[in-house]
């Protein structure tokens, strides 16, 4: 009985600290979104009227004094600071950013939507393919340690794992667009409308591959690379070297020393998400995948500092989002949050 | 004795491209961030070893400017991520107050894990008609200091454990001249190493910025001439050696910097 409580206590207070970890991680960020897009020598009402004027309408001065009053009006901006900080969280939290700048009066959180889901699919496939192949690598690298396939792939981790994503995406971009006749660009073109028909799913994939092999080359080399100097380690302990005395099959020393070596790994997942997203948003950008990082370079084009905080924003949300749900799963994998001690 | 040649070798490189970025520059011929100074697209020949540009620049000139300002800028960032990261990571790993470690751990790791690319383009957006190398520099190390912030405080965490931190303080050893005498000369070779990573780091997210068009883009840093000879079609019009060569260089540079922090670290590892 008292074995039951002991388990759950630590297992609430795993989830409870997790959480209070999210809730900072998602405060933190926004309020250093919220400096950043103060602590600035731009003023978007500026913009936006400049904007307006720009399309040819004849204003008397003091209407342009009065619609600047009412822009400022629109994004809060004439309230003081702590106001705006207010106003600011609750309008990330209720998805009601105002209407974006570029493509006004489209309102930004429907940019955002229709970018997010090509980047999700974009990095979960990369980072779950690269985080498993990575991992059962490494593991098999450091078992057959001594083995010449080994040590060539080492070397080949050793050469991609420095490489920026953009360097890496720009390199692939070459080489596919100098190679294969008829490539397309994958990733560009026009909009296709979701649907369930094969053929949709193939033009998915299509424009989903050349990006996600530039994230993948990089991120298994880091995985890999990771995993082998785990398991090296681990396999130093003495109770795989009893396990080896015992006379147990590679296969199950192989099993012991991933089991071991798999726990850091995930820690180190969850944390590295944020970087992985920085990789994803520049490989987008090159490779013009329809998502989050190639509407940041059209907000940037275009001057719509609105869009920019919308999409930091919810970046932010969704990397620490990611990482969360990733530590609920850690207890299934790690006996000693579940059962204590 | 085994590691020589790798070592060797590396610094080698390493001494070479520093040649190429610092003392280079002092024997151009001309100011090489100039527009048509030189013919327009020629391939690389004797004359001009790396080519030149559509605009009339010699990319050996520009890139020997480009890769001195890269280093700099690497060096300044690395500098002053390090020296947040030190402070921090060692209050967090030193303190004696829980309530202080748990709340600078929690802070540091969210650092760690907000995806810092956006708000430095933000950032460097709302900048950008101020943006030199140094203002740069000194945004990168608002997300630089994250990780290696990490790894000081787990160094102090398990150094504090060691059976030779308890025979000290029981033989009357103060906490504080522990620190000094002891955990400070071998967190500082660790942050040698730490060092070199964010050096790369910083090279890598100057490039990265300066693809979206928004490092400073009138002085010459490696991302800045990869950005133009995209904005100016370099591959598809056949003058590859403006993408290329640049794109080259940052990853001899690189490669060189990760092979010297892993034999650096191979070293005090072995001590």
């Amino acid at each position: 009985m008292k074995g039951l409580e002991l388990r759950s206590f630590k297992l609430l207070a795993h989830v409870i600290g997790r959480l209070l970890f999210f809730l900072l991680t998602v405060w933190v960020g926004l309020t250093a979104t919220f400096i950043v897009s103060r602590a600035t020598p731009i003023d978007p009402s500026v913009i936006l009227v400049s904007r307006l004027l720009a399309l040819g309408s004849h204003l008397r001065p003091e209407e342009i004094l009065a619609m600047k009053q009412q822009i400022l009006e629109l994004y809060g901006l004439d309230k003081p600071v702590y106001m705006q900080y207010l106003s600011f969280i609750r309008g990330v939290l209720s998805g009601n950013l105002g209407p974006s700048f570029a493509f006004f009066p489209t309102p930004t959180i429907n940019l955002i939507r229709n970018s997010i889901s090509w980047t999700v699919l974009l990095l979960g496939f990369t980072t779950v393919l690269s985080w498993i192949i990575g991992n059962v690598i490494g593991v098999l690298a450091a078992v057959f340690s001594r083995s010449r396939i080994s040590k060539a792939l080492e070397w080949i981790a050793m050469g991609l794992y420095p490489v920026p994503y953009v360097i890496l995406a720009i390199l692939l971009f070459l080489f596919f667009s100098l190679t294969i006749p008829m490539y397309r660009g994958v990733g560009g073109g026009g909009m296709i409308m979701p649907s369930l028909s094969v053929s949709y799913i193939l033009e998915v994939l299509t424009r989903l591959s050349v990006p996600a092999l530039s994230i993948i080359l990089v991120s298994l080399a880091s995985w890999f690379l990771s995993m082998k100097a785990l398991a090296l380690s681990v396999k130093g302990e003495d109770f795989v070297s009893y396990a080896i005395i015992r006379g147990l099959s590679r296969k199950v020393v192989t099993k012991y020393v991933m089991r071991h070596s798999l726990l850091p790994q995930i820690t180190s997942l969850a944390l590295s998400l944020g970087y992985i997203f920085n990789g994803a948003l520049v490989t987008e950008y090159i490779f013009a995948y329809p998502g989050l990082g190639r509407l940041l370079y059209q907000a940037i084009t275009n001057s719509d500092y609105n869009l920019m905080l919308g999409i930091l924003s919810y970046s932010i949300i969704g990397v620490a989002l990611a990482a969360f749900i990733l530590d609920l799963v850690y207890p299934l994998i790690d006996p000693r949050i579940r059962y204590g001690g | 004795m085994k590691a020589s040649n790798p070592l060797k070798a590396t610094i080698g490189v390493l001494i070479g491209l520093l040649t190429f970025a610092f003392i280079l520059p002092h024997f151009a011929p001309y100011d090489p961030r100039r527009w048509a100074t030189v013919p327009r697209d020629q391939p690389p020949l004797v004359t001009h070893p790396f080519g030149t540009t559509t605009v009339g620049q010699d990319l050996f000139w520009l890139s020997s400017y480009a890769l001195r300002n890269s280093i700099t800028l690497g060096v300044l960032t690395a500098f002053v991520s390090i020296s947040i990261a030190f402070l921090l990571g060692a209050v967090a790993g030193f303190t004696r107050s829980s309530i202080l470690r748990h709340t600078l751990t929690l802070f540091i790791d969210s650092f760690c894990l907000i995806p810092g690319l956006p708000v430095l383009i933000v950032l460097a957006y709302s900048w950008r008609r101020y943006l030199s190398p140094v203002l740069i520099a000194l945004i990168l190390s608002i997300f630089g200091w994250a990780w290696p912030s990490r790894q000081v405080r787990s160094l102090m965490l398990s150094l504090r454990e060691r059976p030779f931190t308890y025979t000290a303080l029981l033989s009357g050893f103060g906490m504080t001249r522990m620190f000094f005498y002891e955990y400070l000369p071998y967190i500082i070779k660790w942050l040698a190493v730490s060092f070199l990573g964010l050096l790369n780091w910083a090279i890598g997210m100057e490039t990265t910025i300066a693809v979206f068009g928004l490092s400073s883009l009138e002085e010459a840093t490696i991302g800045s001439i990869i950005y133009w000879a995209m904005q100016y079609q370099a591959v598809l019009r056949g003058i590859w050696w403006w993408l290329v060569i640049p794109i080259l260089i940052l990853m001899l540079l690189i490669i060189t910097l990760y092979e010297l922090s892993k034999i650096i670290g191979e070293l005090i590892g072995a001590r």
